[in-house]
C-alpha cells in the first residue's frame, strides 16, 4: 500500500510505463479526497424544500474530465461546485461554484483553462467557462431538456451535446448558436471518433447507434448499428432492455465502447458494427445504491461517466456500484467479418483486475491521457497510481532464491 | 423542388442560413451526397487529433499529505546481506550518515539468537531513507576498525511497514524448517544404511553427539554443522538459510573449539558431556566470535597457576563475568584434569593477559576509581575508537583511556570523576558510537605484583607445580598448628575472660593509647612489596623476621606519643562504614595511600609498620576460596571483618589460588593476625582538617562506648608481644566473647545514647536485596555520612592541584553548544524585553530579563537517590557560579493554608516537606504540584542558594548556583529552617554540617 513508487523497483523518471495487466492490477488509490464534495451538513429542516430524496445518499461527483495534456482534472459535483485538481502533484487547486446553474458533464476544451459544462439548474444551457478567471465565456442555449451527453471534438473547437429533449446539437465554441441539430426519437448519447471525422449517436429505446460523417452530419448516418445482446434473453424474459448511457470510441478508432447502466458493457467494431465482446464483472450503476431495488424499466441511474478506455486502447476501466473498479483487457478482441448477425452471442469478457479501494460507488472513472494515473470519483475523489512497492512476499522469495543461488 | 412546404433554408446566405433536412434528404441545389464512412476514405483531409493514442505513460508520484491513502512514505529501510559478524554499532554508524536513525533493529535468529545479517532501520524522514537506499544499495559495508566489512553487497530496500522484513523472516524460517527436515531424512537414511551394514541399530548415537538437542529443537545452521560433522563443515551442507554464507566462519570456529576435545591430540574420549543448554552454547559461540577464531576466550582458559595475575580479577566487567562463569561451569566436567596439557591458545592468551596487565598497571598507576564500559550488545570492543570514548566522557577529566580484550577502561584525573561520570553517563542521553553504554565504576586495582611469565618451559612448569604443592602442604601444616595449638590458647583465654567479664572495668585511657600506637603502626606501605618479592623467589616461603620489620617496629615505638588518640578514631570512623558498603573503595584508597608515599619520608616511614601484613586483601579471600577447610586458620577478627566481603570477592576473583599460601605461615602468626589491617588506616592530614570539631566529640564517645564491653587485657594474658598484636587479639577476643561486630563498629550517629541500635543492619537473609523492606533509621543513615564525607575529602584534595587544567578542559564542542544556547537565550530575551517594554514600561524589565535569561537556559538536571535524603537533584551539566539552576515551582498558597496543609500531609504520611516560604504570608507548596526543584536536598555546605525574586509582581523562588557545580554533583541549598525543639538530623555529610536542619 505504498503510495509512491519504490525507488528500488521503479524505473528512473524518464522511463515510461506501459500499461500491462500486471500494472493495472497494481493500481492503488494514492490520494483520496474525502472532501471532494460538500455534503449537506445536517438533515434539512422540515420547512426547506427537500430537493433530494432522503435516500439519495451523499452527494456525488457526477463528472470528471482531464485536460488534453493530463495535467489537470476537473470534477463536477452535485454540490454545484466544480473543482480543479492537479494530476501531477495530486493536489486540489481550486474550487469554483456554480450555484446558480449547477454543473454536470464538465469537459475540458483544448485549452486547459476552459471547460464546457452542462447545467442542472435554471435551464439546460451548455456553458463555456474559463477556470482561471472564473468567468463564463459563452452560453450555448438551445436544449430544452437535461443534457446527458457532452463531447468535445478531438480535433477542433466543435462539440456536441445530447439531451433529454431528444436532440443532439452540434456546437462550435466560437458561436453561441448550434451548428447542427439532430432530432432523434429518443434520448441520444453522443461520441466523437478519435479522428474527429465521425461521431456516433446512440439512441436508447431503439438500441440503435448511428454513425455520422462529421462533414455530412446533416445527411443520414452512414452506418446504423443495432445493439442487441442475445444473452440477455437467457437471464430474463422479456430480456431487459439495454440502456446505453455512454459511448466512446477507442483512441485507435477501431472500437466503439458502449457503456450501459446495466451489468454489462459492450464493445463494437467501430467500422462494421459487429458486437465484439460483452464486458461483465461489475455492477451497473442503474441504482445509486445497491440497496434500492431495480425498476422494471431500465433507466440511466448515475451511469454515464463510469466507463472509459485507457488512452492506449488496451484496457477498459469501469466503475461499479459496489465501489470496485473493474479493468478489462481488450487487447485481444475477436475479429468479426461479414454481415452482422444479431443472434451472434458476444464473447463475454471477464475483468483482468478488480481494484478495491474506492470508497462508495465509483461513478466516474477516467484514465489520465498522459500520466500513469487513474481518477475515480463518487462521493469522494480518488487518484490511483500503480503501486511499485511490490509484493513483500514476492520480494522475499526472490531475495531468498538469489541467496540460495549465491551460496 | 418542394416549395409547397416550409422553406428548407431560412435566413440569409453567407453561411448563416439554417438548413432543415428530413432524414438526410438532399434539398434542391445540392449535390446528392453519397453516404460513406469518412474514416475509410483516403482523400479526406485529417486533422491531428488533440487526444492521440498513447501507449506509454509518465509515472508520477504524489507527496504524502492528508489526502494520501495508506501509510506515509516509507521511512524505513531493510538492510540485507550484512555479515552477521559486523557489530551493530558499526552498522549503525555506517547508516547514520544518511540521516537520523529513529530505530535500529538488528534481526536475530529466534531459535539461536545468532545475528541474521538483516537490519531494519527507521529513519526520521522518507528522504533519508531514500538517500540511504540510493547510496548504499548494492554496496559493501565499509570496513572500519579492522572489522571486515560485510562480505557481500548489501541489499537495501525501502520497507515502510516492515512487511518485507516479515516476509523474509518467514521465508527464512520456512527454509530452515525444510533444511532441517531434509537433514533429518538424510540422517534417517544414513542410520538405516549403517544399521543395515553393521547390524547395530544404535549406531546413530556416536554420529550425533548432539542428537538430543538436535531433535528437540530446530538447530541453527552452525549447530547442525557442529553436530553433524566434527571436521570443518561447509561444502556438503544441505540448502542453508540465507545467513549461512555469512555464518560459515562461525560454524568452523565453533567446530574447531567445540570439537577440540574429542579430536584433540590427547585423544580424549569423544565429548563426554556435550549436551549443553542452548543458551550456554550460544554464549560460548558469541564469546568465541568475539575473541577471534584462533584463541580461546579468557574465560575458558584452564586455571594455570603461574600465568594468572592476581590483580586481574577484579577488573572483569560484570556482564561478561556472568556469562563466562556460566560457561566455565558448563564446560568444566569435560575438561581434563591436567591444566597444563590443554593450552591450545596459550601464547595468544598470554598476549591478552599481558595486554590486560598493562591496562591494570596503568589503572593502578592512576590510583583513582576508574570506569569500565559495557555495551549492551557486548560488541563494543571492535567498533569503538578511542576518540569516541573520549568524546563520550567529554566534560570529565579523563586521564587515560585504555582498552584490552575485555573492554574499555577510563581513568580520571580526579578521584570523584569516575563516580560522577557513571552517574551522568548511565542515565544521560549520551551514546557511545550511537549505542548506550553501561558505565561501571571500579576501584583501582592493586598494582600487578609480579611480571607475568610469558613462556614456560617444561622444567619451569614442573618447578612451579612442585612449589605450589609445597606451599599447599605448608599451609595445611600451618592450619593444623593454628587449630591445635594457638586456637586452644585463645579459647582458653576467652573463657576466662567471660568469667571475669562481669566485674571488669577497663582502663579506657590506657587502652586508647595502646590501640593508637598499635594502629598507627598499621600501614601497608610495605605490604605491596612483599608478595612481589616472594613471588619472584618462590623458594623463599618463610619470611624471616626481616630487619626492616624490626626497624619499623622501633620506629613506631618512638612515635607512640604523637597522635595517640586520633588514630583509632579515624580509622574507625573512616574505614568501618566503608567496609560495610563499598569494599571497592577500600581497595582504591589502599591504592591512593600506598602510591604517593615513599619510604624515605618520615611520615611514610612511620607508616611502615610492624604489621607485616602482606597483600592485605587478596591472600585472605583467596585462601578462603581455595582452601575451604582453612577457614578456621583465619583468626577470628579476620573473619569478622571479612564476612560481608566474601561473596563479592569471590565473584570478583575467580582465579589465583596459589600465591596466597605463603602468607600464612605458622611462625608468621603474629603477622598473620593483623591481616585485618587491610582495613587501611588513612592518616591523611587533610582529612583531619576536614573533621569538624563538632563531630569529633561524638566520635570519641563512641569509641569509649565500644570499649565498654571491655576486653581482657591480652597484654596481661601474655598473648601479645606488642601493641599491634594487642589490637588484633582484642578484636578477636571481642568477637569470641560474643560482642557483636556492630558494636565494634563506631555508631557514628549523633544520637547521644551509646546503646543505640547498631547502625548497620545485619541482613538475616545474607543480602540486602533479599531482606525485604525495612526502614533505615536516621542513626543508621548517619553512619553512612562519614563514608560520603571521606569521599568528599579525597575529592577535595585533588582538585586543588588541578584547578588550572580544569578551565581548559571544556571542549570546543561544549563551547559551541553553550554559545548556541546563549545566543538562543539572548534572542528570546530580546523578544521578551521588547514585549515587556511595550506592555509594562522599562522598570520591571531588568529583573524579568535576568530571570528569563536563566529560564531559557534551563539546566540539565536529573533526580536520583541521594545519600542526604530520599531523592536528590543532580547536575547533568556543568553549572557555573551564579547561574540559575532551577525555579522552585509549586502552588502559591497563603501561610494559613500552608499550615493546614502541612498537618494534612503529615496525617497522610507524606513525610517530606515541600513547603517553601516566600514571605510572611505566602508559601510555595510543591507537594502535589511542582517541578524537580522540590527534590533539592539541604546541605549545611550547599552549592546553591535560593533567592526570592519578584517578577511582574509575582515572587518566585529561584535556585542559583553558589559555586561551580560539576557534572553529576548533587545540587543542594541551605534550607535555613528555623531552630526548633524537635530536631531534624542532617545527613548532608559536609564538613561544616551543623548536625541538624533546625
Amino acid at each position: 500500500m505504498s503510495t509512491a513508487p519504490d525507488a528500488t523497483t521503479a524505473p528512473p523518471p524518464a522511463a515510461l510505463l506501459v500499461l500491462t495487466p500486471q500494472l493495472m492490477t497494481r493500481l492503488k488509490p494514492a490520494k483520496i479526497f474525502k472532501a471532494a464534495v460538500e455534503q449537506p451538513q445536517a438533515p434539512p429542516s422540515p420547512g426547506t424544500s427537500a430537493s433530494r430524496s432522503p435516500n439519495a445518499g451523499p452527494k456525488h461527483i457526477t463528472g470528471v474530465s482531464f485536460d488534453d495534456r493530463g495535467d489537470q482534472v476537473v470534477t463536477a459535483a452535485e454540490d454545484e461546485t466544480f473543482r480543479l485538481y492537479s494530476c501531477k502533484s495530486g493536489k486540489h487547486l481550486k474550487t469554483l461554484y456554480s450555484k446558480k446553474y449547477g454543473v454536470d458533464l464538465p469537459r475540458f476544451t483544448h485549452k486547459n483553462t476552459a471547460i464546457v459544462h452542462a447545467s442542472t439548474k435554471e435551464d439546460d444551457t451548455v456553458r463555456y467557462h474559463s477556470l482561471h478567471d472564473n468567468k463564463y465565456l459563452q452560453y450555448f442555449k438551445g436544449h430544452k431538456g437535461k443534457v446527458v451527453s457532452l463531447e468535445v471534438s478531438p480535433i477542433d473547437d466543435g462539440f456536441m451535446s445530447g439531451s433529454m429533449d431528444r436532440t443532439v446539437r452540434l456546437w462550435d465554441l466560437r458561436t453561441p448558436t448550434c451548428r447542427g441539430l439532430l432530432n432523434l426519437p429518443a434520448c441520444p448519447i453522443v461520441a466523437y471518433d478519435a479522428s474527429g471525422l465521425v461521431f456516433a449517436v446512440a439512441v436508447n429505446v431503439y438500441s440503435r447507434i448511428l454513425l455520422y460523417d462529421q462533414a455530412n452530419f446533416d445527411k443520414a448516418p452512414f452506418l446504423v448499428v443495432t445493439l442487441e445482446d442475445p444473452t440477455l434473453a437467457l437471464i430474463s424474459f422479456p430480456p431487459r432492455a439495454i440502456y446505453m448511457t455512454s459511448l466512446s470510441f477507442s483512441t485507435n478508432g477501431k472500437y466503439l465502447l458502449v457503456g450501459c447502466s446495466g451489468d454489462a458493457h459492450y464493445i463494437l467494431d467501430a467500422f462494421e458494427g459487429h458486437l465484439l465482446v460483452k464486458l461483465e464483472g461489475h455492477v451497473g450503476l442503474e441504482r445509486r445504491k445497491l440497496s434500492t431495488p431495480l425498476k422494471i424499466e431500465p433507466e440511466r441511474g448515475c451511469s454515464g461517466e463510469e466507463i472509459s478506455w485507457t488512452p492506449d486502447s488496451r484496457f477498459v476501466i469501469s466503475g461499479s456500484a459496489d465501489g470496485k473498479v473493474v479493468v478489462w483487457d481488450v487487447q485481444h478482441l475477436p475479429v468479426k467479418e461479414g454481415p452482422i448477425n444479431l443472434k451472434d452471442v458476444p464473447t463475454r469478457l471477464k475483468p483482468v483486475a478488480v481494484l478495491d479501494g474506492h470508497p462508495g460507488p465509483s461513478r466516474c472513472v477516467r484514465f489520465n491521457p498522459r500520466f500513469a494515473m487513474m481518477c475515480t470519483a463518487g462521493a469522494e475523489l480518488a487518484f490511483w497510481l500503480p503501486d511499485h512497492s511490490g509484493d513483500p512476499d514476492e520480494f522475499a522469495k526472490e531475495f531468498l532464491q538469489k541467496k540460495m543461488g549465491a551460496s | 423542388m418542394d416549395q409547397g412546404e416550409e422553406a428548407r433554408v431560412k435566413g440569409k446566405g453567407n453561411g448563416k442560413e439554417i438548413v432543415i433536412r428530413y432524414n438526410g434528404e438532399v434539398i434542391e441545389g445540392e449535390h446528392p451526397t453519397v453516404l460513406r464512412d469518412p474514416r475509410r476514405e483516403v482523400k479526406v483531409k485529417r486533422k491531428d487529433t488533440m487526444r492521440p493514442v498513447r501507449v506509454d505513460f509518465v509515472p508520477i508520484k504524489y507527496e504524502h499529505d492528508t489526502n494520501s491513502t495508506g501509510p506515509p512514505l516509507p521511512t524505513a529501510v531493510l538492510v540485507l546481506n550484512l555479515s552477521p559478524l559486523t557489530p551493530n554499532s558499526h552498522i549503525r554508524r555506517c547508516f547514520s550518515i544518511h540521516g537520523i536513525i529513529t530505530s535500529f533493529e538488528p534481526q536475530i535468529d529466534k531459535t539461536t539468537g545468532a545475528a541474521l545479517g538483516i537490519v531494519y532501520i527507521k529513519y526520521s524522514t522518507h528522504a533519508e531513507a531514500r538517500k540511504c537506499v540510493e547510496k548504499e544499495n548494492g554496496k559493501k559495508l565499509t570496513a572500519l576498525n579492522g572489522v571486515a566489512g560485510g562480505g557481500e553487497e548489501m541489499v537495501i530496500v525501502l520497507d515502510g511497514e516492515g512487511k518485507k522484513l516479515q516476509a523474509i523472516l518467514k521465508g527464512l524460517s520456512a527454509q530452515k524448517r525444510k533444511a532441517q527436515e531434509e537433514k533429518r531424512r538424510k540422517e534417517r537414511e544414513k542410520a538405516k544404511e549403517t544399521g543395515s551394514a553393521k547390524g547395530t541399530p544404535s549406531t546413530t548415537a556416536p554420529h550425533t553427539p548432539l542428537g538430543s538437542v538436535h531433535s528437540s529443537r530446530p538447530p541453527a545452521p552452525w549447530q547442525k554443522s557442529a553436530s553433524m560433522r566434527p571436521a570443518p563443515a561447509s561444502a556438503k551442507l544441505p540448502p542453508k538459510p540465507v545467513i549461512t554464507p555469512m555464518n560459515t566462519p562461525e560454524p568452523s570456529t565453533a567446530n574447531s573449539h567445540l570439537n577440540g576435545v574429542p579430536t584433540g591430540p590427547k585423544g580424549a574420549p569423544p565429548a563426554p558431556v556435550r549436551k549443553v543448554a542452548p543458551s550456554t552454547f550460544r554464549a560460548r559461540l558469541m564469546s568465541i566470535s568475539k575473541y577471534g577464531s584462533t584463541t580461546q576466550p579468557p574465560s575458558l582458559r584452564p586455571p594455570l597457576p603461574a600465568s594468572e595475575s592476581s590483580s586481574s580479577t577484579p577488573l572483569r566487567p560484570w556482564a561478561r563475568r556472568g556469562r563466562d562463569g556460566h560457561d566455565t561451569r558448563s564446560r568444566s566436567p569435560s575438561r581434563s584434569p591436567s591444566p597444563v596439557m590443554r593450552r591450545p591458545g596459550q601464547s595468544s592468551k598470554n598476549a591478552y593477559q599481558k595486554d590486560h596487565e598493562i591496562v591494570l598497571e596503568a589503572l593502578a598507576k592512576n590510583g583513582f576509581e576508574h570506569v569500565t564500559l559495557d555495551g549492551h550488545g557486548g560488541q563494543l570492543g571492535s567498533a569503538v575508537r578511542e576518540e569516541d570514548v573520549r568524546q563520550f566522557f567529554q566534560g570529565f577529566r579523563v586521564d587515560k583511556i585504555l582498552r584490552d580484550r575485555l573492554g574499555w577502561y577510563v581513568t580520571f584525573e580526579t578521584s570523584d570523576s569516575a563516580r560522577r561520570a557513571a552517574m551522568v553517563l548511565n542515565h544521560g542521553s549520551r551514546t557511545l558510537a550511537s549505542r548506550s553504554v553501561n558505565v561501571t565504576v571500579h576501584p583501582a586495582p592493586a598494582p600487578p605484583s609480579a611480571p607475568a611469565r610469558k613462556r614456560w618451559t617444561d622444567g619451569e612448569l614442573v618447578d612451579e607445580a612442585t612449589s605450589a604443592v609445597a606451599k599447599e602442604l605448608r599451609a595445611l601444616l600451618e592450619k593444623d598448628l593454628l587449630d591445635k595449638v594457638v586456637s586452644t590458647g585463645v579459647q582458653k583465654l576467652v573463657l576466662e575472660e567471660r568469667v571475669r567479664r562481669a566485674a571488669q572495668i577497663p582502663d579506657g585511657e590506657q587502652e586508647t593509647k595502646q590501640w593508637g600506637s598499635g594502629l598507627r603502626g598499621l600501614s601497608f606501605k610495605k605490604q605491596r612489596k612483599r608478595p612481589r618479592e616472594e613471588r619472584e623467589t618462590p623458594s623463599l616461603v618463610t619470611p624471616q623476621p626481616d630487619p626492616e620489620v624490626a626497624r619499623s617496629q622501633s620506629q613506631t615505638v618512638s612515635f607512640v606519643e604523637e597522635p595517640a588518640v586520633e588514630r583509632p578514631r579515624k580509622r574507625q570512623k573512616k574505614v568501618m562504614p566503608k567496609k560495610a558498603i563499598v569494599n571497592d573503595d577500600v581497595e582504591s584508597e589502599d591504592e591512593d595511600q600506598s602510591l604517593p608515599a615513599t619510604p624515605l619520608l618520615p611520615d611514610a616511614a612511620r607508616k611502615r609498620s610492624t604489621s607485616e601484613v602482606t597483600d592485605a586483601e587478596e591472600p585472605v579471600k583467596k585462601r578462603l576460596k581455595a582452601q575451604s577447610g582453612l577457614d578456621d586458620i583465619v583468626p577470628p577478627p579476620k573473619k569478622v571483618k571479612k564476612a560481608p566481603k566474601k561473596p563479592i570477592k569471590k565473584v570478583q576473583a575467580p582465579t589465583g589460588v596459589q600465591e596466597i599460601v605463603h602468607e600464612v605461615l605458622p611462625d608468621d602468626f603474629d603477622f598473620d593476625v593483623p591481616e585485618v589491617a587491610q582495613v587501611r588506616i588513612t592518616p591523611t592530614p587533610h582529612y583531619d582538617s576536614s573533621v569538624s570539631p563538632l563531630a569529633s566529640p561524638s566520635w570519641k564517645k563512641v569509641t569509649f562506648s565500644t570499649r565498654e564491653h571491655a576486653l581482657p587485657d591480652p597484654f596481661d594474658e601474655g598473648i601479645c608481644e606488642d601493641d599491634e598484636d594487642l589490637y588484633f587479639a582484642k578484636l578477636a577476643l571481642a568477637r569470641d566473647m560474643g560482642i557483636d561486630e556492630s558494636e565494634l563498629e563506631p555508631s557514628s550517629a549523633p544520637a547521644p545514647d551509646p546503646d543505640a541500635p547498631p547502625p548497620f543492619r545485619i541482613h538475616v537473609t545474607g543480602s540486602a536485596r533479599t531482606e525485604g523492606y525495612y526502614k533505615i533509621s536516621h542513626a543508621e543513615k548517619s553512619a553512612y555520612v562519614a563514608q560520603y564525607a571521606s569521599r568528599g575529602t579525597v575529592n577535595e584534595v585533588v582538585p586543588e592541584k588541578e584547578q588550572q587544567p580544569q578551565q581548559s578542559i571544556t571542549s570546543s564542542r561544549s563551547n559551541r553548544a553553550n554559545a548556541r544556547r546563549r545566543a538562543q537565550g539572548l534572542e528570546e530575551i530580546n523578544q521578551v524585553q521588547r514585549a515587556m517594554a511595550l506592555s509594562k514600561g522599562e522598570s520591571a524589565a531588568t529583573e524579568l530579563i535576568k530571570f528569563n535569561q536563566l529560564q531559557t537556559r534551563k539546566k540539565h538536571l536529573r533526580f536520583a537517590r541521594s545519600p542526604i535524603h530520599d531523592w536528590g537533584l543532580y547536575a547533568m551539566e556543568r553549572i557555573s557560579r551564579g547561574e540559575m539552576v532551577i525555579e522552585y515551582v509549586g502552588e502559591i498558597i497563603r501561610a494559613q493554608v500552608a499550615d493546614k496543609r502541612e498537618k494534612a500531609y503529615e496525617r497522610q504520611g507524606i513525610g517530606s516537606s515541600y513547603l517553601f516560604r516566600i514571605d510572611e504570608d505566602l508559601v510555595v507548596d510543591a507537594t502535589k504540584k511542582g517541578n524537580l526543584g522540590r527534590l533539592i536536598n539541604h546541605s549545611c555546605e550547599p552549592n546553591c542558594t535560593a533567592r526570592i525574586i519578584t517578577i511582574n509582581g509575582e515572587k518566585k523562588i529561584v535556585i542559583y548556583a553558589k559555586q561551580d557545580i560539576e557534572l553529576g554533583n548533587e545540587i543542594t541549598y541551605d534550607y535555613h529552617f528555623p531552630i526548633e525543639q524537635d530536631k531534624i538530623p542532617c545527613l548532608c555529610g559536609s564538613a561544616k554540617c551543623r548536625g541538624f536542619l533546625n
